[in-house]
C-alpha cells in the first residue's frame, strides 16, 4: 500500500549539487537541499553505494521537487560512523576514513 | 576514492549576464541562462491578498539578506560571506555555487511594502508582501453623465 502511495504520487527529480572535501580523518560531503530538513532526508548506504534522498518544500510546475543522488564509496569509509545533518538546506555527510585508510606515520630510529 | 558526476558550470562574466537578461523574456526558449531550473531562481507569485516571493538560497543565514521595497520595485541582495579557510581545503568535487544574488524586479501590482514580512527556513528566502488595497489609495469611481 505504501509503495503504491509512493509511485502515484510525482516529483521532479533534481541532482543537488555537492561539495566533496577531503581531510586526514574523513570526508565531507555538502549537499544543496533548500526546502528540505531533518524531517524529509533520508541516506542509506547499502552495497557501498550511498544514496540520499530530500523531499523538498519547493515545486516546479506543480510537482514537489526530490533531490536525490548517489555516492559510490570505497571500502575505506567506516560505514558504520557515517553522519547526517541539516542547516538552512544543507546536508552535511561526514564520512569517516576507516582504520585502515587513515595516514599512518611510522617514526624512523 | 570517490566517484561524483562533475556538471558543467559557466562563469558568471559579463557575456553571461547579458545572455541572461535575454533570454529573461524568452524564457521558454533556454531555461539555463534565465535560471529557470527546477529549485533555482527567484520566483513572483501575485495572490488575492498578497505578493508571495521565494528564493532558494542555501548554506546562508537571515543576516546575509537585504530586502528593500520601494513603490513597486522588490530589491533583494543575497550574500556568502566566503569562508577564509577555503584555501587549505582539499576539494574532490566542487559544485556548489560560491555567487552572491542580486535582482530588482518591478512588480506587476501595487503593494504595501512597509508590510513585507520575510523569513529565512531551510535555505528559502519567503517574502510575503500584502497588496495594496486600491481604496485606501484614495482612488475613487467617477460617474460619468
Amino acid at each position: 500500500m505504501n509503495e503504491e502511495m509512493k509511485k502515484n504520487e510525482q516529483y521532479m527529480e533534481v541532482l543537488p549539487a555537492a561539495d566533496i572535501i577531503d581531510s586526514e580523518k574523513n570526508a565531507v560531503i555538502s549537499l544543496e537541499v533548500p526546502g528540505a530538513n531533518a524531517q524529509t532526508v533520508t541516506v542509506e548506504v547499502k552495497d557501498q553505494v550511498l544514496t540520499m534522498e530530500a523531499r523538498s518544500s519547493l515545486t516546479y510546475h506543480g510537482m514537489p521537487l526530490l533531490y536525490k543522488r548517489s555516492f559510490q564509496l570505497s571500502d575505506a569509509v567506516d560505514v558504520e560512523n557515517i553522519s547526517a545533518k541539516t542547516q538552512d538546506g544543507i546536508l552535511t555527510l561526514t564520512l569517516p576514513k576507516s582504520e585502515r585508510a587513515k595516514v599512518h606515520r611510522i617514526q624512523v630510529q | 576514492m570517490y566517484y561524483a558526476q562533475t556538471r558543467h558550470h559557466h562563469n558568471v562574466d559579463s557575456f553571461h549576464d547579458l545572455m541572461k537578461a535575454f533570454f529573461r523574456s524568452y524564457p521558454e526558449w533556454n531555461a539555463m541562462w534565465a535560471d529557470e531550473g527546477p529549485g533555482k531562481g527567484l520566483k513572483i507569485k501575485v495572490r488575492e491578498k498578497d505578493v508571495r516571493v521565494t528564493l532558494p538560497f542555501p548554506g546562508v543565514s537571515a543576516k546575509d539578506f537585504d530586502v528593500e521595497v520601494m513603490g513597486d520595485t522588490l530589491s533583494i541582495r543575497a550574500n556568502r560571506t566566503q569562508d577564509s579557510s577555503d584555501e587549505n581545503k582539499q576539494y574532490l568535487c566542487r559544485e556548489r555555487s560560491t555567487e552572491s544574488f542580486q535582482e530588482s524586479v518591478r512588480l506587476p501590482v501595487r503593494v504595501n511594502g512597509s508590510a513585507t514580512s520575510a523569513k529565512y527556513v531551510d535555505g528559502v528566502l519567503t517574502l510575503l508582501i500584502p497588496r495594496e488595497d486600491p481604496e485606501a489609495n484614495g482612488s475613487k469611481q467617477i460617474k460619468v453623465d
